[in-house]
C-alpha cells in the first residue's frame, strides 16, 4: 500500500476544518489563537507534501516563512490579549465588540 | 515694432488688475487699489492707441487676427480664443478703454471712503475685461462670453450697495431682463452654427459674400433673434425697463456701463454682423422702427422725471434708440459714430451728475437742487458742454452724429425721420430742463451743519474736463460733406469703411441735407426755448409726487409699463412656477428624492443588525463566502468533466 | 515489510493529530487545550519525517511545540484563566452556522482533493535518493541563502517589528498613564 499525496492532503483538510470550527465556536481568545495555529499547521502539511511530491524545495522554504509569521503573530496576538485582559478582566471575545461603536 | 502682437495685453491687463484687487485688494490702501485698477485700464488704452496709429497708417486695412488658443473643438465646430483687430473693433476698444480709464480715475475720488473699495475696482476691471472680449473677439461665441461677462458685472455693480433694499432688486431685474434677451441671442448663435457651421466673423462674411444657400427666412430669424439679444442688452422696447432701475449703482458705473459702453454693445453687434443684416431687410426695418419708437418713447418719459440720474437713464435709452434707428436703416457708420460721441457726452453728463450727487451727499432729486452754478463751477461748465452736445447745438459732437442719423433716416422713411426729430426736440427740452432745475434758480438744498457744498477734487474734475473737450470737438472726425468746406473728408466713415460699409442708398441731394440739418437745429432751439420759459423764466419746480396730476402723472410713472409687466408677465410666471412647485416639485421630485433617501435608510436599518461588532461573526460570513466560491469552482469542474 | 511500516505510522500519527486537534477545541480548560495542541504539533512533526523532510520536522518541534506553545501556556498561567462553563456560543444560530461551515469546508476540500487527477507540473529533481546523499538542511539552506535571501532578511525585519510591537503593547499603557515629571 503506497502513501499518495492525497493522504496528506486529506489529513490537512481535516485539521484545517477542525481549526476553523474552533475559531468559530470558541469564545476564549487564547483557544481561538490555538485554533489559528492549528489551521496554519494544516496548511504547512499541504505545502511540505506538495514540495516533496514535486521533488522541490520551494514549499519547505515557504513553510519556514509561515513559521516565522506564526511566531510573530502568536507573540503580538498574545500581547493584545494581555492588554485586553487588563482592560476587561476577561478574554471572552464576545465582550470585545467595540467595532460596533 | 508690431504693436498688434501685444493686443492680448489690452484684454488681459484689466483681468490682472481684477485678480490683484479681487484677491488681495482688501489689504491695500485706497490709493493703491485705485491706482492698480486705473493703471490696468490705462495700459490697455495706451496699447490700443499705439495699435490704432500703426493700423491707420496701413494702406491695406485687412483685419489682423490674433489666435491665442483653441477653445472648443467639437465636430465641425472650431472655436478659438482669438481677437480680431480691424477699424470697427479699434474704434470700440478706443472708446471702451479711453472712457473707461477716465471713469476709473474719477471713481478714485467718487468712491472715496466707501465700503468695499477694492471690490468696486475689481468689478470695474472685470467689466473692462469682459467688454474688451466682447468687442475684440473674433467669433460670436467669444463675443457672447463677453456679453454675459458684462451682464454679470453690471448685475454686481448695480447691486453694489447690497445693504439697501432697492439696489439688489434692481440688480436682479437687470440680470433677469437681460436673460430674456440673451435667450434670443443664444438661439441666434445656434441657428448660425446649424446653418453656417462657423462662428468666426471673417469666415462667416466670406461664406456670405460668396453667396450662401441659406434661405432668406433663416437669415431673417437669425438676425431677429440676435436683435432680441440686443434689445435686452441695449435697453430697447420692450426690454428697456431694467436700465432706469440700474441707476441704483454708483454713478461712475452708470456712466461707464449703463451709458458709454455696455449698453451700446447691441449696436456694435449689429454693425459687426452688418453683412448678415443687410440680407434681411425685414429685420432691418424692425430694428429701425423699434429704435425710433424707443427714442421717442423714452424721451417723453425723460421730460417728467425728477431724479437727475433717471433723466439721464431715459436719455440713454432714447439715444440708444437713435443708434438702432441708424443701423436699422443701414447707416452703420452713422450708428457707430453716434455711439462714440454719445459715449463722450453721456459719460460726461453722468460723471457731472455724479459730481453733483457727491457734493450734495447723495441727494439725487432735482427738486432739492438749484443754483449750483456758482458752487460747482467746473461741474457746471462741463455739464453745460455735455448738454449742448446732446441737444445738437451746431458744431458740438452730438450735432454731427445726430444730424447724420436724421439725414440718413430721412432717406429711408419720412415717418421715422419725424419720430427722430420729435425725440430730438424732447431731448433738447429735458436736458435744458435738467440744467435749469439743477444749476439755475434758487438753491433749494439745505446745507447741514458742517457740510458745505463745494467743488469735487481734481481727480474727478480732470476727467470731466477731458470728456468735455471730447464732447465739444469729437464730432469733427465725422464732418458731413455739406459742411466740409476745407475738403478734409469724413475721416470716421473713411476709417470704418474697411470693416463696415453703409447699405443705405442716398436718394436725396444736398438741398434736402441742408434742410434736415437746419430743421434739427430749429428743433433743438424749440426744445431749449420751452425749457427756458417754463423752468427759468417761470421758475417752475414740480411739486411732491402726490401733486402730479393728469397726463404728467402717467408719464412720471413711466406709462405704468413696469406695473403692466408686473401684472402680466411677472405674476403669470410666478403663478405657473407656484403651480409647478406645488404639483411637480413637491410630489414628483421631492417624492423621488425622499423616496431614495428613505429606502436607503430602511435598507441600512435592516442590514445594521448584521454588524454585531464581533470579529467572529465577520469571520463566519467570510468563511461562508469562501465555501460558496469553492462549491462554485467544484460544480464548474464537474460540469466540465460531464461535458 | 518497510512498505507497511510507513502507512501504519502515517495512520497512527494522523489519528493522534486529528483526535488531539478535536480535543483542543472541545476542552473547557485552556490548559488542557494547550497540552493537546502540543501533542498535535508533535504528531505533525512525525508526519514531516514520513515526508522525508527532517529539517521542517525539527523546527516544527522547536518553534511550535517549544516556543509558541510555551508562550501560550505561559500567558494562560499569567492570566490565570479558569475553565469555561460551555465551550459553545450561547446563540444556537451561530452553533448551526459553525457546524454547517465545518461540514461544508471539510466536504468541499475533500471533494476537491479526491476528485483531482493527482499532481501535475514540473518535477524539481530533488528526489529522496538525492536527499539521502546531501541531506535536507544543505538543500534548503542553499536555496534560502541564495534565491530567497531577500525574503529571509525581511523575515528578520518582521520579527523585529513584532518584538517592538509586543513591547509597546505590553508596556505602552502604563507609560502613557504616567505623564508626570520623573517618568521615563
Amino acid at each position: 500500500m503506497e502513501l499518495t499525496i492525497n493522504h496528506y492532503l486529506v489529513l490537512s483538510a481535516i485539521l484545517f476544518s477542525i481549526g476553523t470550527a474552533g475559531v468559530l465556536i470558541r469564545r476564549t481568545g487564547i483557544v481561538i489563537l490555538m485554533s489559528i495555529e492549528l489551521m496554519l499547521n494544516a496548511v504547512n502539511i499541504t505545502l511540505v507534501a506538495f514540495s516533496r511530491y514535486q521533488q522541490q524545495v520551494t514549499g519547505e522554504i515557504l513553510v519556514f516563512f509561515v513559521m516565522a509569521v506564526a511566531a510573530a503573530e502568536a507573540a503580538v496576538g498574545l500581547a493584545i490579549l494581555v492588554v485586553v485582559y487588563h482592560h476587561k478582566k476577561s478574554v471572552d471575545v464576545d465582550e470585545i465588540n467595540s467595532l460596533r461603536r | 515694432m508690431n504693436f498688434s502682437e501685444y493686443a492680448w495685453l489690452i484684454v488681459f491687463s484689466p483681468f490682472i488688475g481684477f485678480l490683484i484687487n479681487g484677491l488681495v485688494g482688501r489689504k491695500f490702501s485706497e490709493k493703491t487699489i485705485g491706482l492698480i485698477g486705473s493703471l490696468a485700464s490705462t495700459l490697455s488704452f495706451v496699447i490700443s492707441v499705439l495699435i490704432f496709429f500703426q493700423y491707420s497708417a496701413l494702406s491695406q486695412k485687412a483685419p489682423i487676427q490674433i489666435d491665442l488658443f483653441k477653445w472648443i473643438v467639437a465636430g465641425g465646430i472650431n472655436v478659438s480664443i482669438g481677437y480680431q483687430i480691424d477699424s470697427l473693433s479699434l474704434v470700440m476698444v478706443l472708446v471702451v478703454t479711453g472712457v473707461g480709464s477716465l471713469i476709473h480715475f474719477y471713481s478714485i475720488g467718487y468712491m472715496h471712503g466707501e465700503k468695499g473699495f477694492a471690490r468696486y475696482f475689481a468689478y470695474l476691471n472685470l467689466f473692462m475685461f469682459s467688454m474688451l472680449n466682447l468687442v475684440l473677439g473674433n467669433n460670436i461665441l467669444l463675443m457672447f462670453l463677453g456679453w454675459e461677462g458684462v451682464g454679470l458685472c453690471s448685475y454686481l455693480l448695480i447691486g453694489y450697495y447690497y445693504e439697501t433694499d432697492y439696489a439688489p432688486t434692481a440688480g436682479k431685474k437687470a440680470f433677469i431682463v437681460n436673460r430674456i434677451g440673451d435667450f434670443g441671442f443664444l438661439i441666434g448663435i445656434f441657428l448660425i452654427i446649424q446653418n453656417f457651421g462657423t462662428l468666426n466673423f471673417t469666415e462667416l462674411s466670406t461664406v456670405v459674400a460668396k453667396g450662401t444657400s441659406v434661405g432668406n427666412d433663416t437669415i431673417f430669424w437669425i438676425t431677429l433673434m440676435l436683435f432680441v439679444g440686443a434689445t435686452g442688452k441695449s435697453a430697447q422696447i420692450p426690454l428697456y425697463v431694467w436700465l432706469p432701475d440700474a441707476m441704483a449703482g454708483p454713478t461712475p458705473v452708470s456712466a461707464l456701463i449703463h451709458a458709454a459702453t455696455m449698453v451700446t454693445s447691441g449696436v456694435y453687434m449689429i454693425a459687426r454682423l452688418s453683412f448678415l443684416y443687410v440680407l434681411a431687410p425685414e429685420t432691418m426695418a424692425i430694428v429701425a422702427f423699434v429704435g425710433g419708437a424707443t427714442a421717442l418713447f423714452a424721451a417723453t418719459i425723460g421730460t417728467q422725471q425728477n431724479d437727475i440720474k433717471k433723466v439721464l437713464a431715459y436719455s440713454t435709452v432714447s439715444q440708444l434708440g437713435f443708434m438702432f434707428m441708424a443701423v436699422g436703416v443701414g447707416a452703420f457708420t452713422a450708428g457707430i459714430f453716434h455711439l462714440v460721441t454719445h459715449a463722450f457726452f453721456k459719460a460726461l453728463l453722468f460723471l457731472g451728475s455724479g459730481s453733483i450727487i457727491y457734493a450734495l451727499h447723495h441727494e439725487q432729486d432735482m427738486r432739492n437742487m438749484g443754483g449750483l452754478r456758482k458752487k460747482l463751477p467746473v461741474t457746471f461748465f462741463t455739464f453745460l458742454m455735455g448738454t449742448l452736445a446732446i441737444a445738437g447745438t451746431p458744431f458740438f459732437s452730438g450735432f454731427f452724429s445726430k444730424d447724420e442719423i436724421l439725414w440718413k433716416v430721412f432717406n429711408y422713411s419720412s415717418l421715422l425721420f419725424w419720430m427722430g426729430a420729435l425725440a430730438a426736440m424732447l431731448t433738447s427740452f429735458y436736458m435744458f430742463r435738467l440744467v435749469f432745475m439743477t444749476f439755475f434758480g434758487e438753491m433749494r438744498y439745505h446745507e447741514h451743519g458742517g457740510h458745505h457744498v463745494h467743488e469735487s477734487p481734481a481727480v474727478m474734475t480732470v476727467p470731466l474736463i477731458i470728456l468735455a473737450v471730447l464732447s465739444v470737438f469729437g464730432g469733427f472726425m465725422g464732418i458731413p460733406h455739406v459742411l466740409d468746406v476745407f475738403h478734409v473728408g469724413n475721416y470716421f466713415e473713411h476709417f470704418l469703411s474697411s470693416s463696415v460699409k453703409d447699405s443705405l442708398p442716398i436718394v436725396f441731394g444736398t438741398k434736402e441735407e441742408w434742410g434736415t440739418m437746419s430743421l434739427s437745429v430749429i428743433i433743438a432751439i424749440i426744445g431749449f426755448t420751452i425749457a427756458y420759459v417754463i423752468y427759468l423764466k417761470k421758475k417752475y419746480v414740480p411739486g411732491d409726487d402726490s401733486t402730479i396730476k393728469g397726463y404728467k402723472k402717467v408719464i412720471y410713472n413711466k406709462y405704468y409699463v413696469d406695473e403692466m409687466y408686473e401684472r402680466t408677465v411677472i405674476s403669470g410666471t410666478i403663478r405657473i412656477s407656484k403651480t409647478v412647485y406645488e404639483y411637480f416639485d413637491k410630489l414628483v421630485i421631492d417624492g423621488i428624492v425622499n423616496g431614495v433617501g428613505k429606502s436607503i435608510r430602511r435598507i441600512g436599518e435592516g442590514i445594521r443588525g448584521t454588524q454585531t461588532g464581533l470579529v467572529r461573526d465577520y469571520m463566519l460570513t467570510m468563511i461562508i463566502g469562501v465555501s460558496i466560491m469553492l462549491v462554485y469552482v467544484l460544480v464548474n469542474k464537474f460540469m466540465m468533466i460531464r461535458l | 515489510m518497510e512498505s507497511l511500516i510507513k502507512p501504519a505510522a502515517f495512520y497512527f500519527f494522523s489519528a493522534v493529530a486529528v483526535v488531539t486537534a478535536i480535543m483542543v477545541i472541545v476542552k473547557r480548560n485552556p490548559v488542557t487545550s494547550g497540552i493537546n495542541l502540543v501533542l498535535t504539533f508533535c504528531s505533525i512533526s512525525a508526519i514531516y519525517v514520513l515526508l522525508n523532510s527532517q529539517f521542517i520536522a525539527v523546527i516544527q518541534v522547536l518553534v511550535y511545540a517549544g516556543a509558541i506553545m510555551v508562550l501560550i501556556i505561559f500567558v494562560i498561567m499569567l492570566l490565570n484563566l479558569r475553565p469555561v462553563e460551555s465551550i459553545m456560543d450561547k446563540s444556537t444560530g451561530v452553533r448551526i452556522a459553525a457546524i454547517f461551515v465545518f461540514v461544508t469546508a471539510l466536504g468541499v476540500s475533500l471533494a476537491a482533493i479526491l476528485t483531482s487527477g493527482g499532481i501535475s507540473g514540473r518535477s524539481g529533481g530533488i528526489t529522496d535518493e538525492f536527499l539521502a546523499k546531501t541531506g535536507t538542511i544543505q538543500v534548503i539552506s542553499r536555496s534560502l541563502f541564495s534565491e530567497y535571501l531577500l525574503p529571509f532578511e525581511l523575515t528578520s525585519l518582521l520579527l523585529t517589528v513584532a518584538i517592538i510591537g509586543v513591547v509597546i503593547l505590553a508596556k505602552g499603557m502604563k507609560v502613557r498613564k504616567k505623564t508626570g515629571p520623573g517618568s521615563e
